[in-house]
C-alpha cells in the first residue's frame, strides 16, 4: 500500500550560448554534451517506461534559454555536426585500441551510444526534443514546468519589481509559445526566493514553486510537518521544500552516489590522455586540449591509479542504488506517516545536467528508481506537484524564508568579491530601460525603433543570467563570463544611446538580432513600470 | 503490400519502408508547431560571422558599461542574515569637499534597522555606522544587530563629531534573511535520524557496498546551476 510521495524533480538548465558571429564556439559544446548525455538518454528513459506502461510521475523544469537553443536552427545544425565528428572520433577509437580489447570494447560501446543518439535526435525526434519531451507530458507522466527568462537571480534583481516581473514573465512566455501551454509550476533560478515574490508568481498563473529545506523550515511559521508538506504562501500560491535526505544521497560531495568507485570517471577523458597529435582535430582550434566525452575509467579509488571501466558493473551498481534510495525513502515514509495528518511528500530536486554528463550511469539509475516506485512491494508513489495538489487541498499557511540551495544556503555566492561589480550595471541598465519605455508611453513609435527597444530588453535579460556571477565565483570560465555580461550590458548601452538620439543604425541593430535572438515575442512596453501585462 | 479488403488502390504498392519515409516526411512537414517566431532581421542586411563579430568588438569596446556618475544613489542588497551589501554613485563635487577619514567629518554609511512588529524596539539600537573614503563605492556590510531584525535602509553622508548625519543619498528598504537555519536543520536531521533508527530492519540488510563512496569527483559546473547546499 502507498503511504507516501516522492516528487523527483530535474531542473534542466544552460545559459544562452549560441555564437553566429564564429564558424564554430567552445561553448556551444555545453549544450552539445548536455543533449548527448542528458537530455537524449533521459528521454531514452522515459521513452523505455512509457513501452513497458510504467506507472510514474516526474517534473522536468526546461529553462526558457535552453528551451530556445534546442529549438535553434543553427544550433541544431551545428550539433549534427559536433555528433558526425564524435563518432568519427568513435571510429578512430576502434581502431586504434584493436590491441586493447578491453578499450576496445569501450571504443564500440561509444561508437553504439553516439550512433543511438544520431537516430534518436535525427530520425526519431527531427531534431526537436521538445517534441519528445512533450510527448511525455501529453502522456500524463511527464509534468514540463519553466523558470524565469534567463535564470535571473531574482532576490538581487529585486531592487526593480518590473525587473523580476519581466524574468518570470517571458520566462512563462516562451514555455508557453514552444510547449503550448501554460506551467503550473516554476523553478525559482537557484531556488532563490524572498517574501513577497510569490505575488509575482501568482500574478502569472503560477500554482507552486520549490525552495530549499531552510526555506520552509525558517518560514514565518513553524511547519507542522517539517519540509513533508508545501506551504501555502497565503496567497494561494505553494512552496515545496527539498528534502535534505534524498538530495545529499544524490548529490553530496561526500555521500553521493556517484562518486562510487565503479561509475565511469568524467574527469579521465581521453581529449587529456592521448597524443596531441592524434586528438588534435577533436580538441580546440587543435591545441587546447578539452572533454571529448569518450573515457575508459571508473572513479576506482583514493589516490589509486584509475581502472578501467566496466559497464556492466556500474549498470548493476546503478540498480543497486536506486534500490537503496527507494529503501531509504520508504524508511522515511513509514517513519513519517505515523505522525503526519497526510501522507508525506518528499521532494527530491537536481539539476538534470547531473544526469548523464556528471553522473553517465545517472539516467539508468533514475530509471530503476522509477521502475521501482511503480512496484506494489514499497510504500513509495512517484507523483508531480500538480497531481500532489489535486490530492490534497488544504495547507499550512505561512511565508517561507528568504533562501537558496547554493552554497551556505543564501545568496553570497551571487554577491560577492568576484562578481558584485556587475549589480550597478544591472540595475542602471534595468532603470534606463524602464525610463524608455515610460517615456514612450502613448507616443507613436516606428517598426525600426520598435525592433531597437525590443532588441535592448533582450540584452537587459540576456544579461540578468544567474550564470555570469556563478561562474565568477566558481573561477571555471571567467573570462567568458565576464565577456557575455559586458557584451550584453555593451549592446544595451549601444541601442539606449542610437533609440535616444533616434538614430538607429539597421544594419547594427540586425548583426545584433542575429547574435541574440532569444525571445522573439518580446515587448519593450512590458518594461513599463506602471503597466502590467500577463503570460498569454 | 497491397490492401485487398481496404478501398486503397491496389495498383499502389508499398514497402514497409516506404510507408515509413512518407509517414515521416509528413510527420516533418505538418506536424503540429506552435508560435516559435524569431525576430526577421531586414533581408537586405546579409552579415557574414566576420561582419558579426567586428559589429560586436565595435560596440563592445566603445560602449562597455560604464560607472554611473550623474545620479545620487544608494542601494542596499540582502546578502545573508548576517551580511548586506551596500553600493552607492555620489556626485565629484561632494566627494572631493568630503573630509578624509581621519578628519573629524567622516563620510560615513549609517544603518537603520526598520523595527518589525514583534520587535521590542526598546531593546533595539536605532542605527549603526560604518566609516568609508572616498574611493569606496561598494561595501559587504556586517550586520551586527541580526538577532532583532531582518529588514535595513541606510543613508550615506556626512557625519559630525556630534553623530548628526549631512546625508547625500538614502536607500531603498532591503530584507536580509531571518537565518534560523542551521538549528533547524540540525534538530531536522536528528528527528529523522531517531526515526531511522527506530526502523532498521532494511537499514542493517543494506549491503556494505553501497554505502557510500569515499572519493567524488567534484562537479564543476559548466555555467548552470549553483545546487550545492548539503
Amino acid at each position: 500500500m502507498k503511504k507516501g510521495f516522492l516528487g523527483i524533480i530535474l531542473h534542466a538548465h544552460l545559459p544562452y550560448v549560441r555564437h553566429p558571429e564564429h564558424e564554430s564556439f567552445f561553448e556551444e559544446n555545453w549544450l552539445f554534451e548536455a543533449i548527448t548525455e542528458c537530455y537524449i538518454p533521459l528521454i531514452g528513459v522515459l521513452d523505455r517506461l512509457q513501452k513497458d506502461s510504467v506507472n510514474y510521475r516526474l517534473t522536468l523544469s526546461l529553462s526558457p534559454p535552453l528551451i530556445s537553443m534546442l529549438r535553434d536552427d543553427l544550433l541544431q545544425s551545428r550539433y549534427l555536426k559536433y555528433l558526425h565528428r564524435l563518432l568519427e572520433l568513435a571510429e578512430k577509437e576502434i581502431i586504434r585500441t584493436r590491441k586493447q580489447p578491453e578499450f576496445q570494447k569501450l571504443a564500440r560501446l561509444y561508437r553504439r551510444f553516439f550512433q543511438n543518439t544520431l537516430n534518436t535526435y535525427q530520425d526519431q525526434y527531427h531534431c526537436d526534443l521538445l517534441t519528445a519531451f512533450n510527448k511525455h507530458h501529453n502522456a500524463g507522466t511527464l509534468e514540463l514546468i519553466t523558470c524565469a527568462a534567463t535564470h535571473g537571480f531574482l532576490p538581487l534583481l529585486n531592487v526593480s519589481e518590473t525587473a523580476v516581473r519581466n524574468q518570470i514573465n517571458m520566462g512563462i512566455n516562451t514555455f508557453a509559445s514552444n510547449l503550448g501551454f501554460l506551467p503550473s509550476g516554476f523553478w525559482l533560478p537557484e531556488c532563490a526566493y524572498y517574501p513577497g515574490l510569490e505575488t509575482l508568481l501568482a500574478e502569472a498563473g503560477i500554482k507552486y514553486f520549490f525552495v530549499d529545506t531552510h526555506g520552509i523550515m525558517d518560514a514565518s511559521q513553524s511547519p507542522r510537518n517539517g519540509v513533508y508538506a508545501p506551504m501555502d504562501c497565503g496567497n494561494g500560491v505553494l512552496a515545496f521544500a527539498r528534502d535534505p535526505e534524498s538530495s545529499r544521497q544524490v548529490w553530496s560531495s561526500h555521500e553521493g552516489y556517484p562518486g562510487d568507485f565503479d561509475y565511469r570517471e568524467y574527469y579521465r577523458d581521453i581529449g587529456f590522455d592521448l597524443e596531441l597529435d592524434y586528438i588534435a582535430p577533436y580538441i580546440l582550434d587543435g591545441e587546447i586540449r578539452i572533454n571529448t566525452g569518450i573515457k575508459y575509467h571508473r572513479v576506482t579509488g583514493n589516490d589509486m591509479p584509475k581502472e578501467i571501466y566496466n559497464p556492466k558493473k556500474a549498470l548493476a551498481k546503478a540498480h543497486l542504488h536506486a534500490q537503496d534510495f527507494i529503501n531509504k525513502r520508504q524508511q522515511q515514509i513509514d517513519a513519517l506517516s505515523a505522525t503526519m495528518d497526510r501522507m508525506p511528500i518528499m521532494v527530491a530536486p537536481y539539476d538534470a545536467e547531473l544526469f548523464g554528463h556528471w553522473w553517465f550511469e545517472g539516467p539508468h539509475w533514475l530509471e530503476r528508481v522509477l521502475r521501482l516506485a511503480s512496484e506494489n512491494t514499497n510504500s513509495v508513489q512517484t507523483i508531480s506537484c500538480s497531481d500532489y495538489l489535486k490530492q490534497q487541498s488544504s495547507h499550512q499557511v505561512a511565508t517561507p524564508s528568504a533562501s537558496t540551495w547554493g552554497d551556505q544556503g543564501y545568496y553570497s555566492y551571487w554577491i560577492n568579491e568576484t562578481n558584485d561589480w556587475i549589480y550597478p550595471f544591472l540595475h542602471k541598465a534595468e532603470a534606463d530601460m524602464e525610463k524608455l519605455a515610460s517615456d514612450l508611453q502613448g507616443l507613436a513609435v516606428s517598426p525600426l525603433q520598435t525592433r531597437a527597444l525590443n532588441q535592448a530588453a533582450r540584452s537587459i535579460l540576456l544579461a540578468q543570467a544567474s550564470d555570469w556571477p556563478f561562474i565568477m565565483k566558481s573561477g571555471t570560465t571567467i573570462d567568458y563570463a565576464n565577456k557575455r555580461i559586458t557584451d550584453h550590458l555593451a549592446r544595451f548601452n549601444y541601442l539606449h544611446d542610437c533609440i535616444r538620439k533616434n538614430r538607429i543604425n539597421e544594419r547594427y541593430l540586425t548583426a545584433l538580432e542575429i547574435m541574440d535572438n532569444i525571445f522573439p515575442d518580446i515587448d519593450f512596453r512590458d518594461y513599463n513600470p506602471s503597466k502590467k501585462r500577463l503570460p498569454t | 503490400m497491397t490492401f485487398p479488403y481496404s478501398r486503397y488502390n491496389p495498383q499502389i504498392k508499398l514497402s514497409p519502408e516506404e510507408m515509413l519515409e512518407i509517414s515521416q516526411e509528413i510527420n516533418r512537414e505538418f506536424a503540429p508547431a506552435f508560435s516559435i517566431k524569431k525576430p526577421e532581421p531586414a533581408s537586405q542586411h546579409k552579415l557574414s560571422p566576420k561582419e558579426l563579430f567586428e559589429i560586436s568588438e565595435e560596440i563592445r569596446l566603445n560602449f562597455a558599461p560604464k560607472a554611473s556618475n550623474n545620479t545620487q544613489e544608494l542601494v542596499l542588497l540582502p546578502v545573508d542574515p548576517e551580511h548586506l551589501y551596500a553600493y552607492w554613485n555620489l556626485d565629484d563635487d561632494k566627494l572631493n569637499t568630503t573630509p578624509k577619514k581621519d578628519s573629524e567629518n567622516q563620510l560615513t554609511l549609517r544603518i537603520y534597522p526598520e523595527a518589525n512588529k514583534n520587535t521590542d524596539i526598546s531593546k533595539t539600537k536605532s542605527w549603526f555606522d560604518v566609516a568609508i573614503d572616498s574611493t569606496q563605492s561598494q561595501l559587504n556590510v556586517f550586520l551586527s544587530m541580526r538577532a532583532h531584525e531582518t529588514a535595513y535602509r541606510a543613508s550615506i553622508g556626512n557625519r559630525f563629531p556630534d553623530n548628526s548625519l549631512a546625508p547625500f543619498a538614502h536607500s531603498n528598504i532591503t530584507h536580509v534573511p531571518l537565518g534560523k537555519t542551521m538549528l533547524n536543520q540540525l534538530m531536522l536531521n536528528q528527528l529523522m535520524l531517531n526515526q531511522l533508527k527506530e526502523s532498521q530492519t532494511v537499514f542493517k540488510s543494506m549491503p556494505q557496498f553501497i554505502t557510500a563512496s569515499q572519493e567524488i569527483s567534484i562537479f564543476t559546473h559548466f555555467g548552470a546551476s549553483g545546487q550545492g547546499n548539503n
